[in-house]
Formats: C-alpha cells, structure tokens, sequence
C-alpha cells in the first residue's frame, strides 16, 4: 500500500478504480467533481483506489497531483478508518467490504452492468454478477437518476438490497461559451459503443441540408465498423476522430462544436451532455433516462430512438431561430447550475452518509 | 510455428508530453524501426494522416524476446484507449501495434477487440524466428 497522507481516520473513504488521472470512463469525472465538492464542505475523504490499472509512472502521478490519496490492495483498506465507506468500483474482488471495520458501506452503481450488456450486445456476464454481489453486500445502492432506479426495480434487485436512493452527478461548472456564428461543426463525446450511436452524426453529413458541416468525434475506442463506416459513407474528409479527450482537449471539443448530439439508446446519467448543457452548448438527444433528467424541457429531442429520428431532430435544431437556440440553451444551463455542480453532489452524498449512519435529521430519499 | 498470436499494443506514453515540437510530416517511414540485438526501436515520429497529426514524442523500445514467432507489420496507430488533454485538435496521441500475419495470410488489424485502436500508417515488417536466430525487418 502506498499513500500521500499520514492520516488514518477520515469522514469517509472513496473506494475507486479509476481517479482523474488517465480515465477509463465517466466515474473519473465524477473523483473529480467529489473532490472539488467535499473540499468546498469540508468533508475530509480518503481517495483509496484499488483493482485499478495504472502503471507506477501514473501512480506516482497521482499521489503528486492530488491530496488524501492512497493505492494499495482491499485487505490494506483496514490501514483507515471512517464511519462510511462509499464504492465506485467496477473491478473488485468478494472481499471489498471486509476490510472496512464495521463501516457503513454506500454502492454508487454509474452504470447498471445488466443493461449495458443488454444494449451493447456484449457478454458481461461475470462483471453483471461481480456487481449484483456488491448490491447484496453493501448497506445502502445509490443510483444515478430516476430511470436507473426503475431499471434496478426491473431488475428485480430490490430483492438484493432494498435500501436504494438516487443522488445526481455534478461536475465543476465550466466557463460559459456564448453562443457566436456557426461553424459547421457537430460534436459527438462519449464512448464509441452500440448504445450511443455515434454514426447517426456521422450519417447525418451525408443528408441534404448537412453538405456543409462536418463533425468531430470524441470517444475512445476506434473499430472496424468505425472504419467502414467513413468508407461507405466517404466522409472521411470531414470528420475528425479526436481519440478519449480529457481536460484542455475536452474543453478545446467544445469550444469547436456548435452542438453536441446524444442519441443513446440507455444513458444512466448523460455526463457529457451535462458538459455541453453546463456551456450552453445546444443538444439533440434521445429523451431516454438520465438525459430527460439532466436538460428537462430544453433540448432538441428525438422523438424515438431511431436514425429518422435523429436527423428529424437535428434539421430542427439547424433550422431553428438563434432566439429559440439561444433559449433552450439558456434554460439548460440554468438547470445545470442549479442541480448539477459538485457542490449540488456533494451536499447530496453528505446526506446519504448523515442518513446512513443515523446523525442525519432531514428525511431520506429512498 | 504460432501464427496466431494475441494482440500486442504499445502505448506511447505520449499524453504526458503534448508539447511536442513540429516535424516533417510522412505517410510511411521504415526508416523509423531499427533492430538493436534482440530490441525493436521505433524512433519519435509525426505521422499525417486523416488531417491530423499523429504524435510519438519517445522512441519506443520493444524487447522481441517477449514476441512469439511469426511475421507482424509495424503499426502505427491512433492509440483510443490512452486520455488524451493535448488542446490541440490537429494532434493525436499514436500508438505501436504489433499486427500478426494469421494462418489465411491476413493480417491482424489494430480496429478489431481488444485493440479497438485506429490504423494510420505500416511502419515496417518484422519477422521473429522460430528458434535462436536473430529478428528481421524486411523490405
């Protein structure tokens, strides 16, 4: 085990895989914005990560970078204490939660695994137990919108642990990008799996109307369809892979983008298109989940989830006055600030750990 | 002989270093790879393609001891799995992938799982013996 802080006892202990550094997906952004939340509240947290994949430059890394911070196996948890201790982990062994002295234990599921093998059409069936077994060991799940507590209730994993709540994500709130003159550029930011249809955007440039635009994906993990896609479509010339972007490159996607376009399939939580909403960077996204949560009434919906839909929604956008872009962006922006920065997120994991561990006095919501 | 061997990637390294000085822009460079006894060396590059530049920033040394036998093209790739913060969109962080000529006569191809990175350029080809001779690069 390798810390930064001679500290042992803290108000909690962050069980993660993956922090801000080198991210493999959104719970890194979510390390991020808890940080900077607690930090604002004064919640003291230890940053403990564990089953991760970092090599020893990156680690070193980290424990530069950041405070309170230690890596070392879930046996080596029992070096801290805390009366809570909250999980993010994807990849952990059966033995998480023995080594946390009597703590109480939060779950936060980003992604309920069970749906994310059914809409990405991909085995993960011992990943989906790992997960089911963590819910059945830990005091209290938290989900990350109201659509995954209905999808856990579909599940039937109230029968694994009924003590759920919902608590939001949040993210520092970024500088506002005021809306200018048109660049012809669509945006596309997340991961490049079924669920999220990145080639919808990329189809759309071939439609009339779009001769003129291009498009610019962020997202990690190239594939042939991707290739092949370009082909069919020869399109080549006109979108621009970016690789997994992250801090100044996320924030240069967005200043380069006139809109961001979400047509997921399943979306637990829409971190991305909070990214672009926090901006007042316009979206054109499916009303599916955690996106309807995020941007409420303001955003360029799709009435389903198919491709037609998709580029129904994306000629509104384009043939929209700037006043009716100019609003819903406004009114996108405004609900970002107000329900969904990390001091919002924070505020609201102080109380699941007040509630869990009876020293709360508000009532709970699960 | 194996001719089916896993896939192997090198990551560069190159999103802790995004400032990296310009240079010549090339499609193909064998003279990018060179053998040093039982080491493959790829030297630093910037590769242009798809409108961007791909970027290695150190050379990459890859010990051929730890490769199976076989023929493999050199590759270099747009390497999707490594966060990249580099603000300039022109750049890319590359990547090497070791791409294994299979029993048919294809090659491996960096797009497909698990590499599930983007192909932009055959740096070289390489053939690892069966047995103690030296590795080749071949023309």
């Amino acid at each position: 085990m390798i810390a930064n802080t001679p500290e042992r006892d803290f108000d909690v202990i962050e069980i993660t895989n993956e922090m801000p550094h080198n991210r493999m997906g959104g719970v890194g952004s979510v390390i991020e914005a808890l940080t900077s939340g607690f930090a604002a509240i004064g919640v003291r947290a230890l940053w403990y990560v564990t089953d991760h994949g970092y090599q020893p430059y990156e680690v070193d890394a980290i424990l530069a970078s950041r405070a309170s911070v230690a890596l070392g196996s879930e046996a080596e948890l029992a070096h801290f204490r805390a009366p809570v201790v909250h999980v993010h982990s994807y990849n952990h062994g059966p033995g998480l939660l023995d080594a946390t002295r009597g703590a109480r234990s939060l779950f936060t599921i980003h992604s309920l695994l069970a749906y994310e093998e059914i809409s990405n059409a991909v085995n993960l069936h011992d990943a989906v137990l790992d997960q089911e077994r963590l819910i059945a060991a830990c005091d209290e799940v938290v989900l990350v919108s109201e659509a995954e507590r209905a999808y856990y209730r579909e599940l039937g994993y109230e029968r694994l642990n009924p003590r759920v709540s919902v608590v939001a994500n949040g993210i520092r709130p970024p500088p506002f990008q005021a809306p200018g003159p048109r660049r012809g550029m669509l945006g596309y930011c997340g991961r490049l799996v079924p669920r999220k249809h990145p080639e919808y955007v990329q189809m759309a440039l071939s439609e009339p109307g779009f001769e003129s635009f291009e498009a610019m994906i962020a997202g990690k993990a190239f594939s042939a369809y991707a290739r092949e896609l370009l082909d069919e479509y020869a399109i080549e010339e006109r979108v621009r892979h970016l690789g997994w972007c992250g801090g100044p490159r996320l924030d240069a996607f967005f200043s380069a983008i006139d809109v961001l376009a979400q047509p997921s399939t399943y979306e637990p939580f829409g971190l991305s298109a909070l990214e672009a909403a926090a901006r007042g960077i316009p979206l054109v996204c499916t009303p599916v989940d955690g996106l309807v949560e995020v941007l409420g009434e303001h955003a360029f919906y799709c009435d389903n989830t198919s491709y037609p839909a998709f580029l129904d929604a994306l000629t509104r956008w384009r043939d929209a006055d700037p006043d009716t872009v100019a609003a819903r962006c406004a009114g996108a922006r405004a609900r970002a600030l107000e329900h969904f920065t990390d001091l919002a997120m924070a505020n609201r994991y102080l109380e699941r750990f007040r509630q869990l561990t009876g020293t709360a006095t508000a009532t709970g919501d699960h | 002989m194996d001719k089916t061997q896993e896939s192997q990637a090198f990551p560069t390294g190159a999103a802790a270093h995004p400032a990296v000085p310009a240079s010549p822009a090339i499609s193909s460079a064998p003279a990018l790879c060179r053998l040093d006894g039982a080491e493959l060396r790829i030297a630093p590059f910037r590769i242009a393609r798809f409108r961007q530049f791909y970027l290695s920033p150190d050379e990459i040394r890859i010990d051929l001891a730890t490769i199976a036998p076989g023929h493999y093209r050199v590759m270099a790739v747009h390497n999707f799995h490594v966060e990249d913060c580099n603000p300039s969109l022109d750049e890319c962080v590359a990547g090497l992938f070791l791409a294994a000529q299979l029993d048919d006569g294809s090659w491996e191809e960096p797009e497909r799982f698990p590499v599930e990175c983007r192909a932009v350029a055959v740096l070289a080809t390489l053939h690892v013996p069966d047995g103690d001779g030296p590795a080749e690069l071949l023309p």
